[in-house]
């Protein structure tokens, strides 16, 4: 008996919180003539919160002193405004439409939930111009993989890299476009949240399933690659210091190449895949290494030591504190461009078309070309998210032209960073490295500023992109984003583990870009959204449509099949 | 023996249908702003006050069609009355007619039933600045209580929006419970016994409060029609299973709360702070206490009917 009072009590609170929608919301004074009309216009521009009390600790004896919620004492009048309210809506019932009847007037809500009148300006309505909906979209798609533009584009050739930016950005638009279309069809109707649920609501049970493995996939990625970079970050810097303290002379620590040390530049050795004979030949085991060398070590002791370190950060309960810290993404990529732009102005323009024996010479084309496609396919990624950013939108018809916009935007950026580098890089063009800063050397102290802020950077995301990776996959196989404290402990112990064995086996920043970027990208930017199209598409005509749409949308699909097989062809 | 009546008149679109759904913890009809007026007696199928039922009519609207009916049909809505309850829109703008109305009703109660209480309701008062409205009140109750002369009328102002709906039915149902001093006594007694902070007395069908010991100071006026309207949602969501709400014990380490039938009219609800008394005790004396009070109630069934125009 009490657990069916408890039961049925909790649904009546529910419900009557249910009912509350935004448009039941706005009472009109009286069910006479004059309230019919304001109603409708009125739905649209809200001039007040909802009302609602949050319920509050109470204090012991709540007979006695009064109850203060948010620091705003809500007095007994409200209170009792408020159960009448609820008890209300309840005889609102679930059939009454867009009937007046005992619906709130606003004379009587609390005058706090209003928002004040200031002539002049606009209530907010929590939607974002133009112009701060491109930037958010700008914003989200920048990335690390601005520190590999140059050598993807290099991989490319010249030209091949240029027009495969510019083909790969409207591929990607016009699928991110077509799941735009597709959910303001379903979306509102359906109360989708986002490119998953629309998945799994056209798609089915497959569809979802599909979606939250390779969301997975693509994070799992994301995360190996944050770790290579962050140890790499972390290795240098903390050797800088180390020699900083070590070495009694001013000198310059002595580099490769004297007639590039003017440029703190090299050509680092190129990395032989790490396997355990030559783990047994390296520094820690060779008897001529120095002590620090041995315990500070890139290729094994660091991604560990940076398991130890971020374990706990990726422990938490909730990661909303590592939210704060998103402006650190912006600053960090302005920084990026006007590091290249410091640098590239500094060394001036060195590129040669036809000699193909000069240190300089740029191909316009290389059969490489695909390792920039599978790169672009993660740089370019937006797809699931892009519909709560533009949902955001003030005005919605323009959502297409923003969103291109935004994109074209992007494309460049990756195009100036990208070929600026690889035409003024004074080495050997194929000496570039996948993570650029890999060529400055340690000292420099562009690039020491650059490691320290990126670091500091990338660790206030890796822990979202844990929670992410874990609240999905938990959520998908316990239905709960916080089973258990051993349950998250121990799927991170098992994503620290993947991201160290890259970090040991596989620190390449490039190899494992393009394969997570083709291999998700065949999924989320090419694949699913073409399907959702066609399908919606069928759904409208009743289940015809002409040959284009499948020819179109059957051409961006083996367009993603050919990019992920090109990924095992490319030759290092 | 046919029901005794309780009539809910007013017109149309004075918010009767509203009053009733809110009191009585009924949906809310589809269309309340119904284009033609109610020709249809809408029963409550409840038993309030134990025999009584409650009917509600529309009063004016489509003038000469209203009153032809109203003509014909006016021996059968008067007859058998205990309460009307004639409801005022405070913002109509035809006062005249209003009165005209209320007067034919009044008409027709002198013939028909002229032992019946009347009660008027000043509605829609939330509508009123609130510096305007007791003067605009006492304005409406003067002229009410002239106009009702030889009967008397008591005078209420009412908003769904505040107390004082609940309060102004809460009075109509004390004054038509005919020993209401003796249970008043005895409810005091009673808690005295088992020692508890506050005894409600509800009305079943609407839970208005009938009568309260407070033994322990509350701050919070409001308790009652906050507990009120808790349990008509509870009420409704049992309703969904097709269950009838008999009791509740609601109990934290502050306090204790019984809620439970008591007599056949009415529940009654025992609050105590001592947490070391066990539940036990407490509903058994409630069982207890129980028989007396139906034997109370008994014996007023039983005398001449003491109800006479006040």
């Amino acid at each position: 008996m009490i657990r069916d009072v408890d039961a049925i009590l909790q649904d009546s609170d529910v419900a009557s919180e249910v009912t509350l929608d935004s448009s039941s919301d706005l009472g009109r004074s009286s069910p006479t003539s004059k309230g019919l009309l304001v109603r409708d216009s009125n739905a649209k521009q809200r001039t007040r919160r909802p009302f609602h009390l949050q319920n509050a600790i109470a204090p012991a004896n709540r007979a006695e002193s009064p109850v203060v919620i948010d620091s705003v004492p809500y007095d007994n009048a409200q209170e009792a405004t408020y159960s009448r309210y609820k008890y209300y809506q309840r005889l609102r019932g679930p059939t009454i439409g867009n009937d007046q009847a005992l619906l709130i007037p606003d004379h009587v809500v609390p005058s706090v939930f209003f928002y004040p009148y200031i002539p002049g300006t606009v209530p907010l309505t929590g939607k974002q111009s133009s112009l701060i909906t491109i930037f958010a979209v700008w914003n989200t798609m920048m990335g690390t993989s601005l520190l590999s533009m140059p050598w993807a584009i290099e991989q490319a050739g010249l030209v091949a890299g240029l027009s495969l930016i510019l083909v790969m950005a409207a591929i990607c638009f016009y699928t991110a476009f077509c799941i735009l279309q597709v959910y303001g069809i379903y979306g509102e109707k359906e109360n989708l949240a986002d490119f998953p649920d629309l998945c799994m609501f056209l798609l089915g049970r497959v569809g979802q399933w599909v979606s939250v493995l390779f969301s997975a996939l693509s994070l799992l990625g994301a995360s190996a690659v944050y770790w290579v970079l962050m140890s790499n970050f972390l290795y240098h810097t903390v050797k800088y210091v180390y020699d900083l303290i070590t070495t009694t002379s001013v000198t310059l620590l002595s580099i490769d190449d004297d007639n590039t040390s003017a440029f703190n530049l090299f050509c680092p050795d190129p990395i032989d895949n790490l396997t355990f004979s030559s783990l047994l030949n390296g520094p820690i085991f060779q008897n001529g290494a120095s002590t620090f060398d041995k315990i500070w070590n890139l290729d094994l002791t660091v991604p560990i030591y940076m398991a130890l370190l971020l374990l706990p950060l990726i422990c938490l309960k909730s990661a909303t504190f590592f939210t704060k810290f998103n402006a650190l993404g912006t600053v960090s990529v302005f920084y990026i461009m006007a590091f290249v732009a410091t640098k590239a102005s500094q060394w001036g323009v060195h590129v040669e078309f036809s000699d193909t024996s000069s240190p300089f010479y740029v191909p316009l084309l290389r059969s490489n070309f695909p390792a920039l496609s599978g790169m672009l396919s993660l740089a370019l990624y937006l797809h699931n998210c892009v519909v709560s950013i533009m949902k955001n939108n003030r005005r919605q018809e323009c959502n297409g032209r923003d969103l291109s916009i935004a994109y074209i935007l992007v494309a460049l950026t990756y195009l100036g960073i990208g070929a600026t580098f690889y035409l003024t890089f004074p080495l050997e063009k194929d000496c570039i490295e996948d993570n650029l800063l890999n060529n400055f050397s340690r000292s420099d102290t562009l690039t020491v500023i650059a490691r320290v802020f990126l670091l500091f950077q990338m660790m206030t995301v890796f822990p979202l992109l844990a929670y992410i990776l874990r609240t999905q996959i938990l959520y998908a196989f316990f239905n709960s984003i916080y089973p258990s404290f051993s349950h998250v402990f121990s799927l991170n112990v098992i994503l620290l583990t993947i991201c160290v064995v890259f970090a040991i086996f596989l620190p390449q920043v490039g190899t494992i870009t393009r394969f997570s970027g083709a291999l998700c990208g065949l999924v989320y930017v090419f694949t699913l959204p073409s399907i959702l199209y066609v399908v919606s598409y069928r759904k409208q005509n009743n289940g015809q449509a002409p040959a284009w749409v499948y020819i179109l949308h059957g051409l961006i699909v083996l367009c993603g099949i050919l990019n992920l097989i090109a990924q095992f062809v490319v030759t290092n | 023996m046919m029901k005794k009546k309780v009539l809910l008149m007013g017109k149309s679109g004075s918010g009767k249908t509203s009053m009733r759904s809110i009191i009585f913890a009924n949906y809310i009809a589809r269309d309340t702003r119904r284009l033609g007026a109610t020709i249809d007696v809408e029963h409550s199928h409840v038993r309030f006050l134990g025999n009584l039922v409650l009917n509600l009519w529309d009063c004016g609207g489509q003038e000469a069609f209203m009153e032809n009916y109203f003509a014909s049909q006016r021996d059968n809505i008067f007859r058998n009355v205990e309460v009307l309850i004639y409801v005022f829109d405070v913002e109509s703008r035809e006062l005249e007619k209003d009165m005209h109305y209320y007067q034919s009703c009044l008409e027709a109660i002198l013939q028909n039933s002229p032992e019946a209480k009347i009660f008027c309701l000043i509605h829609k008062m939330d509508l009123v600045q609130e510096d305007q409205r007791d003067l605009i009140f006492r304005e409406r109750e003067e002229n009410l209580q002239r106009l009702s002369k030889p009967l008397d009328c008591t005078c209420f102002r009412t908003s769904i929006w505040d107390e004082t709906l609940y309060k102004a039915w809460s009075s109509i149902v004390y004054m038509l419970i005919p020993n209401v001093k003796e249970l008043e006594c005895s409810l005091t007694n009673f808690a005295d016994i088992i020692d508890a902070d506050e005894v409600l007395l509800f009305e079943r069908a609407t839970f208005l409060v009938i009568s309260h010991t407070e033994r322990r100071p509350h701050r919070d006026p409001h308790r009652f029609e906050k507990v009120s309207n808790i349990i008509k949602q509870f009420k409704l969501s049992c309703s969904k299973l097709a269950a009838q709400f008999q009791s509740m014990e609601v109990r934290n380490s502050n306090f204790a709360a019984f809620i439970d039938v008591f007599t056949s009219n009415t529940y009654v609800m025992v609050v105590t702070s001592d947490s070391t008394i066990p539940s036990a005790a407490t509903l058994m004396n409630m069982k207890n206490a129980r028989k007396h009070f139906e034997k109370l109630e008994k014996l007023s069934e039983n005398q001449p009917s003491s109800m006479g125009v006040r």
